[in-house]
């Protein structure tokens, strides 16, 4: 009688230890999950960082510089960006891979839709028009599949629209 | 005496599920406390990848900016943009583009506006409530991710998601020169001929433009009165015109804002003045316009035009250029590498032969325009041949202090403009300028030949030729403006709110491909994006 008043069941004790583990358990998986999506927060926000300063990079060298490139193979690697970090106490650097692509309107190639006014001459844009599209890969510690064989499984992509006298 | 116990519910009643309790209570703040953290996660995901999206809808805006740069300066042939069965050109028609960016998942809707009094649709304010300067234009643009196109391939508002809007005004970095001689103080024509001349057109066997004033110029454009005169001075006697051979194949225009009294007063003076001749009448002078626009004058009058005002006060930009872009010479070059400017040092600057050349290095076909800067004074030599048979826009020259330029006696090959104002233009008897003149005064003696080039004034071309160029812009994240706003030329747009049900009709867009909604009249503009935009989408 005495222990009756002072103690738990075995069953109530049993049922609240199973109800702790399962909570525990299924909030474990949650905080693992909000733990890689805020190792993603840092990752895109590095990433968009990045396209970013390329690609305003690029249009900061100016028309000449650009066109000069125009016979190059693209995408064109740069070099890699590096951003370091510290998980939990260990170095998670995270590599980022850069490319950027560079495509002149030449014969109109931009805009592949052709009309022609009254007197048959076509209706087209500036070649002095060039598209740049900035791409920046990296393997995101959020998991997810690799979208390609080099193994990066996230991407930001960058595309501007930059004119000749508008530089 | 007995001590009953009382009667109390069992102890172990009370302690009956305590442990339970306790652990759902302490799971429940678990819980609590693993959804705001959960929350501030999402959060922070969504913020870092809603940078990412404002960034891509920036440089879509931006793209619109750029396109309609490009179009503005070079633009594209005459078309029928806003689909109503008759050809005409971009700016006119339309002003408006539209760009799918397919590889960013984006897209730019902008428009064009201006407030160059004098050619169509000029206002002073843009649907974002931007005031516009005058003389200048600008642009509107609005990038676009994640939108949701309907059934007429437009995307209404609502469905818009990161919208960037972007307003940014173009200024001119030459004065805009629609009139053959402006005078900011005053003007006088004596003897001389104020005529013109089309650059677009082929030359006599590569010897040059006929003028308006050459007999064998067909009629129709002689009574063309497309060269004309002004000073910004409201007072008449800022104008004098004397002798019965002179020749103004255009109007005579006084400063913005003059009485009519002046008007009548200069009339009745030229008419007295010129030796009686039937008189130019008053008001209603076309100023601005493509070539061959606006009722005809008679070109056996000394004055062929009308006398009216300008519409609007005159600008001038301050000519500040970067000093990595200029030039540095301490006397002009004879030959003059396309697209540069230079700055020639010194207080007076003596010109014979000079002439622009193509850049070797960017051997495009088509020769960029110079800008020569000089001091103070300037002086184009008997038997010159400067940018000789070339379009005038080529080679303009700019005082910078001011001075005087003259041009002397036998000086005729003289194809450019020259503005400066604080500057004092002479053309000496028997000298010849292909283009036009600004400055403070400007006198244009017996003899002398002023010829003005039709496009100089063309709308569709003046933002290449007085280098419109981006003066400042303002980003509005999550967008302003709905895309429906940004539709073709026509009345102006008044809905101005984003994300809503866009509402304009765009204008002049009916019976585009693309109509009504959100977007508008972006069909239009995109009558030729637009069809780009539903190739993209099938």
């Amino acid at each position: 009688m005495r222990n009756s008043r002072q103690g738990h069941s075995l069953l109530e004790v049993i049922v609240a230890t199973g109800i702790f583990v399962m909570v525990a358990v299924a909030l474990a998986g949650v905080w693992v999950m909000y733990g890689r999506a805020l190792a993603k927060s840092g990752e895109v926000v590095a990433a968009n960082t990045v396209a970013r300063s390329v690609t305003e990079g690029l249009s900061a060298n100016g028309w000449t510089w650009l066109k000069a490139r125009e016979g190059d193979t693209f995408p064109t690697d740069l070099d890699p960006v590096t951003v370091e970090r510290v998980v939990r106490g260990r170095k998670a650097d995270i590599t980022y891979q850069v490319s950027y692509e560079l495509t002149f309107n030449t014969g109109n190639v931009l805009f592949p839709v052709s009309f022609t006014n009254g007197a048959g001459e076509p209706v087209t844009f500036s070649p002095d028009l060039c598209n740049i599209t900035v791409f920046v890969r990296w393997r995101s510690s959020g998991g997810g599949k690799a979208t390609g064989s080099d193994d990066y499984n996230s991407e930001a992509v960058y595309s501007a629209y930059v004119y000749r006298h508008g530089l | 005496m007995s001590i009953q116990r009382p009667n109390l519910p069992p102890r172990r009643k009370k302690l009956g599920g305590f442990a339970l309790v306790f652990v759902l209570a302490f799971a429940a703040i678990v819980v609590v406390f693993t959804a705001a953290a959960g929350a501030q996660a999402s959060y922070n995901l969504s913020l870092a990848s809603g940078r990412g999206q404002t960034d891509r809808a920036y440089y879509a805006a931006n793209t619109g900016t750029q396109m309609i740069l490009s179009l503005l300066r070079e633009p594209p042939v005459d078309f029928d943009y806003d689909g109503d069965g008759a050809e005409g050109t971009w700016l006119g028609e339309d002003g408006s583009v539209y760009v799918s960016m397919e590889s960013a998942d984006a897209e730019a809707f902008a428009r064009v506006y201006h407030n160059i009094k004098g050619y169509d649709h000029a206002q002073a304010e843009a649907p974002d409530g931007t005031k516009i300067p005058p003389e200048c234009f600008y642009i509107l643009s609005l990038g676009n991710l994640d939108g949701i196109p309907n059934d007429g391939q437009a995307t209404p508002g609502g469905v818009q998601y990161n919208q960037a809007t972007m307003g940014s005004t173009l200024t001119p970095s030459y004065p805009i020169m629609p009139q053959a001689a402006f005078a900011f103080e005053s003007l006088t024509i004596t003897g001389a001929t104020v005529d013109h001349f089309n650059s677009n057109l082929s030359q006599n066997g590569g010897g040059g433009w006929t003028p308006s004033s050459d007999p064998s110029t067909p009629t129709s454009v002689q009574s063309r009165p497309e060269a004309s005169v002004a000073t910004e001075a409201t007072d008449d006697a800022s104008i004098t015109i004397t002798d019965p051979t002179t020749k103004v194949h255009g109007n005579v225009l006084l400063g913005f804002g003059s009485d009519a009294s002046e008007l009548t007063q200069l009339e009745t003076r030229i008419k007295a003045d010129t030796g009686g001749a039937s008189t130019p009448t008053v008001g209603a002078a076309p100023q601005y316009g493509r070539t061959g626009s606006g009722p005809s004058g008679d070109p056996s009058q000394p004055v062929s035009g009308r006398i009216d005002m300008l519409p609007s006060p005159k600008i001038v930009p301050e000519m500040k250029f970067h000093p990595d872009d200029v030039i540095e010479v301490g006397a002009l070059p004879a030959t003059l590498t396309e697209g540069k400017v230079y700055h020639v040092t010194g207080n007076s600057v003596t010109v014979g032969n000079v002439r622009v050349v193509e850049d070797t290095a960017t051997t495009d076909g088509k020769v960029e325009d110079v800008i020569v800067l000089v001091d103070r004074n300037l002086t184009f030599q008997a038997g010159s041949s400067i940018n000789k048979h070339r379009p005038s826009r080529q080679l303009k020259f700019y005082s910078l202090q001011g001075g005087t330029f003259r041009v002397q006696s036998g000086s005729v090959h003289n194809y450019c403009l020259v503005a400066g104002k604080e500057l004092d233009v002479i053309m000496e008897n028997g000298s010849e300028l292909w283009g036009a003149v600004l400055g403070k005064t400007v006198a244009l003696e017996s003899t002398s030949k002023l010829h003005f080039d039709v496009q100089l004034r063309d709308p569709n071309v003046i933002a290449d030729i007085y280098g419109f160029q981006l003066a400042n812009s303002v980003i509005t994240p999550g967008g302003t403006i709905a895309a429906g706003a940004l539709g073709p030329s026509g009345p102006a747009p008044t809905t101005t709110t984003g994300g809503t049900s866009g509402g304009t009709s765009g204008g002049t867009s009916s019976g585009t491909t693309v109509t009504g909604g959100g977007c508008g009249g972006c069909g239009g503009g995109s009558m030729l994006m637009a069809a780009e935009r539903q190739m993209a989408m099938k």
